[in-house]
């Protein structure tokens, strides 16, 4: 699972996650997140279902206060499928605070011919800025 | 079998064993001979145009793919390249999610279907390079438009409540293992028994994939199904150059002709096709006009076609009749039978041309009569 660290800051408020797509990938995704310790749980956050093919915005509130996100792993997984009659799979998930980008993963990935989906897990890691 | 279907095969092979003892079959391609002319445009037209089949073609996923490199090797053209590629799509449709696709002009949905294909062969020490567009103007049926498809294929693809707590547990094990390999040392054993279960929720989750992967097939063979005789309109346009020189900083391409193609199909009910096509091809010197068109039938057990073309060069004149058909016998297992027979100017009847083959699946057996 790749594990990525998000560099963010403790005063400058909440933390945002968006989910974007290109060349009309389809499918749905499950925002989680959990304590950095053994055996700690996930918790689902935001709306369900969610889908990057719908009609609605995916932009959600990580749902953890800034203090507290050092020590949390917000995770992303996705099951997503090439629109019809192409292969290409392209995901961003663009993390934000107070307007600013301050993380961003990109999926681009072409699909083998006959496969139907692909499931991804993307784990983020938050480090404080040190100024 | 039933007996009925059972007749119905034994009157096809007794039609076609009729015909075959007209047939001067023996020298000709048998392959071409069983099914009706697919009246599109060729999907790279531009191997057509080079009377080639590329064993490999390069069909770049992303723009970062697009380089000079899938056709040049230490600054010369490669010989047998082949490339497919739809430049709007990848270049104009890299942002657009599945909603702002559907929100497009009905223009730019047309634009993203243009496929460039290129390809480059020798033959004879002769260098030939060929490229060609191909565009669908007008389609009855775009699966990316399609909410009833859209939905389908989002209720196939959701997590159902065992994948999702599989796929939630399956992420949580490895936030563990991850969190055992960064502390020293390292317990091995605690490691061990999360790799124990995570292989056990692995393979509960390939289960659920392949079955997933089987809805998410079943939901596309059915749309085909029922969108096979939509309305459309195709064109394609291609080009042939030779060229002595590979070299890039030398090469000098001389065109030899150029090739085209209108295909149109309009939809007759659920069960009837009619398509024709006109085709300009004078890529080896000579100008040669085709047009024909083509009436098939088709429902859940099988179909039949008959096709009328006609050929027009300077040498050649010559009218092709062919029908032919498809019958299901199980699932998987169709018997398809076709002739193909020249008429002359007089309209009589020339080489007759019959095929029966067998086809399970994906896999074909040829019997020549």
């Amino acid at each position: 699972m790749p594990e990525e660290t998000v560099q963010f800051s403790r005063i400058a408020g909440p933390v945002t996650v968006e989910i974007t797509s290109g060349f009309s990938t389809a499918g749905p995704y499950i925002l989680a997140c959990r304590r950095d310790a053994l055996g700690a749980h996930l918790v689902e956050f935001g709306s369900t279902p969610k889908f990057i093919d719908d009609d609605i915005a995916d932009i959600h509130l990580v749902p953890v206060a800034p203090e507290a996100l050092d020590q949390q792993l917000v995770v992303i997984l996705g099951k997503y499928r090439p629109a019809f009659g192409h292969t290409q799979v392209k995901v961003t998930y663009r993390f934000q605070q107070a307007a600013q980008t301050i993380h961003t993963t990109e999926i681009a990935e072409t699909l083998d011919a006959g496969e139907a989906f692909r499931r991804y897990t993307h784990s983020y890691r938050f480090q404080e800025v040190v100024a | 079998m039933s007996g009925r279907r059972l007749l119905q095969l034994l009157m096809m092979a007794l039609s076609l064993c009729i015909l075959s003892s007209q047939s001067n079959a023996a020298e000709d391609p048998v392959d071409s001979v069983a099914k009706a002319s697919e009246f599109a445009v060729p999907t790279s037209p531009a191997f057509v145009l080079l009377g080639v089949t590329p064993s490999k073609v390069a069909r770049p996923g992303f723009a970062r793919d697009l380089n000079l490199e899938l056709i040049t090797k230490d600054d010369k053209i490669i010989s047998d390249a082949a490339i497919d590629v739809q430049p709007v799509w990848l270049l104009g449709f890299a942002n657009t999610s599945a909603a702002s696709y559907r929100n497009k002009s009905g223009f730019a949905r047309t634009i993203s279907t243009l496929g460039i294909s290129l390809a480059t062969a020798e033959k004879d020490s002769t260098k030939s390079l060929s490229w060609a567009a191909r565009l669908t103007p007008f389609r009855g049926w775009d699966p990316l438009t399609d909410e009833t498809y859209s939905s389908r294929i989002r209720a196939a693809l959701d997590y159902s409540p065992k994948d999702r707590y599989l796929t939630i547990r399956e992420a949580e094990l490895e936030g563990d293992s991850s969190f055992i390999a960064r502390r020293s040392p390292v317990d091995t054993t605690g490691m061990a028994n999360v790799k124990i279960e995570l292989a056990e929720v692995r393979d509960l989750l390939k289960i659920i994939d392949a079955s997933t992967a089987k809805r998410l097939q079943a939901i596309d063979d059915s749309c085909r199904n029922r969108h096979w005789n939509d309305t459309r309109v195709e064109i394609g346009f291609g080009q042939l150059f030779n060229y002595t020189s590979a070299q890039l900083d030398s090469v000098r391409f001389r065109s030899q002709g150029v090739g085209a193609w209108v295909t149109a199909g309009l939809g007759l009910g659920s069960r009837w096709y009619l398509s024709g096509q006109f085709k300009y091809d004078d890529s080896d010197r000579i100008p040669r006009r085709d047009w024909g068109a083509n009436i098939r039938y088709a429902n859940a057990n099988g179909g039949v076609f008959v096709e009328y073309i006609r050929v027009h060069s300077s040498d050649i004149h010559s009218n092709e009749l062919a029908y032919g058909g498809e019958l299901r016998l199980s699932t998987q297992l169709f018997l398809e039978a076709g002739v193909r027979g020249t008429l002359d100017e007089d309209m009589n009847l020339h080489q007759w041309l019959p095929l029966v083959r067998v086809r399970f699946g994906n896999t074909l057996k040829t019997f020549k009569l």
